[in-house]
């Protein structure tokens, strides 16, 4: 049941996935990354440096090494960057960032009802993710990977997302009333 | 072509103020142009950046995400600004994600990689890269390329801007310039239009009219002023013009005389100058006249042959070219020398002339002209190389001369060398073949032969002497001493002979006659020994009587006169001539009878002219003669010695009978003794004496002293004191014996008889006088066993045996010397040359060193002067005596200089040899054995001199001068200390007391010592009978420490 946890804080940057041959994964976890540079974290969702920004993978884990790699030595705004893996919702804590893994799929509702509480950055590549109430969607055109972003999903948990990136997804809204989980 | 210079002033005016104009309106609009220029470049170079800074932010999530097609969309808004020709962006990696390129442009020309931040222009465009950054991360690079159009569009409208200004601005100045210039310009046209009128017409009545204050104004005041000026100055002129050619003309006609006066002065100046320069030319000198650096001037000579180069050649030329570098430094030298001092200076200098070296003398002085201007040298040369070459051969035929006189010398020492050598051997064995056990037949034998070679040995003395004066070489030495030491130590030794023969030798000399002189005492003893031995050896019986007087004071020398007076054969007139030439005697008859070579009066004779004197005789056949010398002497520098006519009070009216058959003698002691403050009874025979003895114990006196000869007719001198002893109340009168010899016998007898002092005749007054205050100190204790001893010649050397080094390289005088210092009970070292003495000495304890001085490999003076070096280390000092065989006036010097202590001549005599000995190595023996007073042997001599020279550390020199202070100071003490018994006064007495004890107690002066401090507590009690009893006890003990201090302190050191 333990978290398993990777410190990776002042180590040597290595070759980072853009930089690498795409390969699907590898391009994910740095728009992972990359996301969290487009969203405004104010202070109240996360503490003073060095207090660390905390990305977890909830669920089956498809990045395998590559994510490890990839935010290997990186920061955000000065904070560290933390990888941690969660097997269930209901254990995660202090996350700004929660990859919803496909494996979660199933029950969805069940997760994000869990994550209302901790205004966390939802991202995952289930289809239908975005407008099943994920805010950040992995989709995949022609072997380029793209994302969807679900606005309200984001001003829910009262991030705000920065209209550069905004610019750069696919824009879903929430389902008409009562199609969603509200 | 008009000039500049010839364009008119209005024109000139008007054109410098269009060209001042024109190039300042030109300068401003050109600086205005280029700021303005330089700003707008700098803002359009602003705006790009600012654009890229916008756009590059535009396209950060683009390429954050690698989303091309955003970026390319971002890019293209840049069509609103027309100036942007092209535009990417690049990624991280350096490739281009997205581009813009303006409608009108075909085809991309972007850098390959993107360049490093900044704007620049490339090319005709403006060019700006950016990095793009996320959150501080570089992430990809913006590149905007603009055209220069706005900027060359702005240039181009300035350009027409000014060019319009500058034509305005020129147009208005000329017509402005045009008017003002006019203002200037009309008056000086109207001053030179005046102008050209005055000139014109020669009117000076003509004014300008002025129209201004200004200084155009100013300048027509002056202007009219001048022209005042020269209307009055013009009639002046005209004026003076009368008088001046009235005095021309008288001025010519002055002058015209003076040229006529000066021509003929100038012909007397040049027969003059032609005189002169043919009267110096006639003489024989060669004259120069030089400048200050040698720069020949001119030359005057009669014999052009003895210049260096052709008269013409030389002038103006240099005396370095003539005469050489060297020889040109030295005359420059003196020319400076006799510039600076005014002085004439004389040189001699050679110079070569006709190949052929030439000496000339030269007087060089200094010429100056009347008024100072100019100095010059004058230089007279006389052509003395004739006198120098005789002058060369003057000097070469000296030094042949000396060299030859040299050689003779030479021959003569090495002579006397080589023939003393062999006597010394002969002497000596002869002398030691004597003290063997020999038939009376071989001991007359070879007491002829040591006669014969004694003989021998004065004749090559005299032959010596002879030689030198011969030569011209004898020379005084002349040191200070004491005039009745010297002739008493002389008359003593001849006194042996004398009294052999049963004569009386008497001598004396007058009490005015200085002691301290400055002669040869050793040349003055040599007359001495020469003319007494002489009247002793001519004499069969009777008397030889020296007197010396003074004659003449005068200039600090003194001239004395002395005469030898004898009772011999005397002289007949017709040889009385003849004696004083060399090798002649008064009779032939006389040398067979009397040996002799006949020179002795020929040298004495030649001592005395050199001593200043003459000599002569007064002489009568068979009745005696008398030789009269007279000498001078200067006084002498060093302290005086003491007196004895000081009359100690000691002596003063003491009552004392002389005893002598000698009238002569009686004659000398009564006037001695009455010198000293005694009074003398004379009696001539034992009998006299003992009547003249009862007779004043009857009148109830007594005498204090008698003084009797021993050797009278009838009773004598022992015989004498028997009988005075005999008489109850003279059982303790001291008495003094003078004796013609010393015999054991006498001595036991003196002995016996309680006998104070006994003295060798003849006596020396400071003997006597010692010997009187001796017998007058202390009272005579008969016949107790008093140890008394006789001052004899012979062995001073007492009993101390010496381990002394021998250096003689001669076997026979080695020998000799061997046996005879054995004979003494010394143990005797040999060595044979220098090297072995500084071995022994190493090895050995050693005494005393015997050196001779002429040894093979390491002579003696060498030697001396290695052992005096290695002394100067240690301290120490070994008494050296040099023993040589020269004879020649130097050797001493020689010696004594080497370091060597003293000096005995070859043939070794034994008394010289032990008398030396007894100096340097045993001052202590002397005490016992050189004392002639009648004395206790424990009755300890007053001066130790062992015990003084500890003292001083050995240091003689010290000790002499501490000696000479003490007498001083001590006689000075003495006469304060009976001044304080008169006047009772205690307190200064026992200080001069304590005094005199510290002064004294440097000689080791115990004895007196406690003797002082029984007389100061007297003396501080009161008991002032006491206290001046002791005193003249003290005042006695004084007298023997410094006679004592005479004898082997200042007498020896000095």
């Amino acid at each position: 049941m333990l978290a398993v946890i990777c410190f990776m804080v002042f180590v040597p940057t290595v070759a980072t996935a853009q930089n690498a041959p795409a390969n699907e994964y590898q391009v994910k976890a740095a728009f992972l990354y990359n996301f969290a540079k487009f969203v405004d974290w104010n202070d109240s969702k996360l503490a003073a440096p060095p207090y660390p920004f905390t990305i977890c993978v909830l669920g089956a884990d498809p990045f395998g090494k590559v994510l490890n790699d990839t935010l290997l030595g990186k920061t955000i705004e000065e904070h560290p960057v933390m990888l941690v893996r969660y097997p269930h919702p209901a254990e995660i804590s202090g996350c700004q960032i929660v990859f919803i893994s496909a494996s979660e799929t199933p029950h969805l509702p069940e997760v994000f009802a869990d994550l209302r509480k901790h205004d966390v950055l939802t991202v995952g590549d289930s289809e239908g993710f975005a407008t099943a109430g994920g805010m950040i969607e992995f989709t995949m055109q022609d072997h380029d990977v793209h994302f969807t972003i679900n606005p309200d999903a984001a001003a829910r948990a009262g991030l705000r997302i920065s209209s550069k990136l905004l610019a750069l997804a696919t824009i879903v809204h929430d389902p008409p009333r009562g199609a969603g989980g509200e | 072509m008009r000039k500049k210079a010839d364009i008119s002033i209005r024109q000139k005016l008007s054109r410098i103020v269009l060209v001042s104009c024109g190039a300042a309106i030109l300068l401003a609009c050109s600086i205005f142009g280029a700021y303005d220029i330089s700003t707008f470049r700098h803002s359009q170079a602003d705006a790009l950046a600012t654009l890229a800074e916008i756009v590059g932010s535009n396209t950060t999530a683009a390429l954050a995400f690698g989303d091309a097609k955003s970026a390319r969309e971002t890019l293209d808004s840049l069509s609103a600004q027309p100036h942007i020709v092209e535009a990417c962006v690049y990624a991280r990696n350096g490739s281009i994600l997205a581009s813009y390129r303006r409608h009108d442009v075909s085809a991309d020309f972007f850098p390959a990689k993107p360049g490093s931040d900044g704007v620049s222009v490339v090319s005709k465009r403006r060019i700006v890269f950016r990095q793009i950054r996320l959150e501080d991360q570089a992430i990809g690079t913006i590149y905007l390329e603009a055209d220069l159009d706005a900027l060359n569009g702005r240039i181009k409208n300035l350009a027409e801007v000014v060019f319009i200004v500058v034509l305005a601005t020129l147009f208005v100045t000329y017509f402005v310039s045009f008017r003002l210039v006019r203002a200037i310009s009309e008056p000086i046209l109207e001053l030179a239009r005046t102008a050209f009128a005055v000139s014109v017409n020669k009117d000076y009545s003509i004014r300008a009219t002025k129209r201004s204050q200004d200084e155009v104004g100013f300048l027509f005041d002056r202007f009219n002023e001048m022209l005042a000026q020269i209307e009055r100055r013009e009639a002046d002129l005209r004026q003076s013009q009368g008088q001046l050619e009235k005095r021309v003309d008288e001025r010519t006609h002055e002058l015209q005389k003076e040229v006529a006066e000066r021509k003929q002065a100038g012909q007397e100046l040049r027969e003059s100058e032609a005189r002169l320069q043919a009267l110096v030319s006639s003489i024989d000198e060669v004259v120069f006249e030089f400048d200050a650096d040698a720069t020949y001037r001119n030359v005057w000579t009669r014999n052009e042959e003895l210049l260096a180069r052709p008269k013409d050649e030389l002038i103006g030329r240099r005396a370095a070219d003539v005469v050489g570098e060297e020889a040109a430094q030295s005359l420059i030298e003196v020319f400076r020398r006799v510039l600076e001092t005014g002085l004439g200076e004389s040189l001699e200098y050679s110079t070569p002339v006709q190949s052929q070296t030439h000496w000339f003398l030269a007087r060089v002085n200094p010429i100056e002209s009347p008024d100072g201007d100019w100095r010059t040298i004058c230089m007279t040369a006389r052509d003395i190389t004739d006198r120098k070459r005789s002058e060369g051969e003057l000097v070469r035929a000296k030094e042949a001369a000396e060299s030859a006189s040299l050689a003779k010398s030479e021959f003569l020492a090495n002579m006397s060398h080589e023939i003393r050598t062999p006597m010394n051997g002969i002497l000596g064995m002869t002398e030691l073949a004597l003290d063997t056990v020999l038939t009376p037949e071989q001991r007359e034998y070879l007491k002829m032969a040591k006669t014969s070679a004694d003989s021998l040995l004065a004749l090559l003395n005299d032959i010596l002497d002879f030689s030198k004066i011969e030569a011209g070489r004898l020379e005084l030495d002349p040191i200070d001493f004491g005039l009745r030491d010297a002739v008493g130590a002389t008359m003593k030794t001849l006194g042996l002979r004398a009294h052999q023969k049963g004569l009386e030798l008497a001598w004396r000399i007058d009490a005015g006659v200085p002691d301290s002189l400055a002669g040869d005492p050793g040349r003055l003893r040599q007359v001495l020994v020469n003319l007494v031995g002489n009247a002793v050896k001519f004499t069969e019986k009777g008397e030889v009587v020296l007197q010396v007087a003074g004659e003449d004071h005068a200039s600090g020398g003194v001239l004395l006169h002395f005469q030898v007076c004898d009772t011999g054969i005397g002289i007949s007139k017709n040889k009385q001539d003849l004696i004083f030439e060399a090798f002649t005697q008064a009779d032939g008859s006389t040398t067979r009878q009397y040996g002799g070579t006949g020179l002795g009066l020929a040298i004495t004779k030649r001592l005395v002219e050199l001593m200043g004197g003459t000599i002569w005789i007064e002489s009568e056949s068979g009745r005696g003669s008398t030789f009269h010398f007279t000498a001078r002497f200067g006084a002498s520098s060093a302290a005086r010695l003491p007196q004895i006519s000081a009359e100690p009070d000691a002596l003063r009216g003491v009552r004392v009978l002389v005893v002598d058959d000698n009238e002569t003698n009686r004659l000398i002691l009564g006037e001695m003794l009455s010198q000293w403050g005694l009074d003398p009874e004379m009696a001539e025979s034992g009998r006299a004496a003992l009547a003249a003895l009862r007779r004043m114990r009857n009148r109830g006196t007594e005498f204090a002293l008698v003084v009797s000869d021993v050797l009278m007719p009838g009773m004598d001198g022992f015989d004498l004191a028997e009988e005075i002893r005999k008489i109850p109340d003279f059982s303790h009168l001291p008495i003094l014996m003078l004796s013609s010899s010393t015999r054991s016998r006498e001595a036991e007898r003196c002995r016996r008889l309680g006998i104070t002092s006994y003295l060798i005749k003849p006596v020396q007054p400071s003997e006597l006088f010692n010997a009187l205050l001796t017998a007058l100190a202390r009272p005579v204790e008969s016949g107790s066993g008093e140890n008394l001893s006789a001052r004899t010649t012979g062995s001073p050397e007492g009993n101390r045996k010496m381990r002394i080094l021998l250096a003689e390289d001669n076997l026979v005088n080695r020998t000799l010397a061997v046996r005879l210092l054995e004979k003494h009970h010394h143990t005797v070292l040999v060595a044979e040359n220098g090297h072995q003495v500084l071995a022994a000495l190493k090895r050995e304890a050693i005494d005393l060193i015997l050196m001779d001085l002429q040894m093979p490999e390491m002579d003696g003076l060498e030697a001396i002067r290695i052992i005096r070096e290695g002394e100067k280390e240690t301290g120490a000092h070994m008494p050296i005596i040099a023993v040589t065989a020269h004879a020649m006036k130097g050797d001493r010097e020689r010696c004594m200089q080497a370091g060597a202590d003293d000096y005995v001549t070859k043939p070794i005599k034994i008394e010289e040899l032990f008398a030396s000995i007894h100096n340097l190595a045993l001052p202590s023996a002397s005490e016992s054995s050189g004392d002639s007073r009648c004395e206790k042997n424990e009755s300890r001599s007053a001066f130790d001199l062992a015990e003084a020279l500890e003292l001083v550390e050995g240091d003689r020199d010290l000790l002499y001068q501490l000696a000479c202070l003490f007498e001083e100071e001590c006689s000075k003490l003495l006469d304060g200390m009976r001044d304080a018994i008169a006047r009772k006064d205690a307190a200064r007495f026992s200080e001069l007391a304590h005094t005199l004890k510290g002064s004294s107690a440097h000689f080791g002066g115990r004895m007196v010592s406690g003797a002082i401090e029984r007389m100061s507590a007297s003396a501080t009690a009161h008991e002032w009978d006491a206290a001046n009893d002791r005193f003249i006890a003290v005042e006695q003990e004084m007298s023997r420490l410094n006679a004592e201090l005479d004898m082997h302190v200042r007498k020896v050191s000095s």
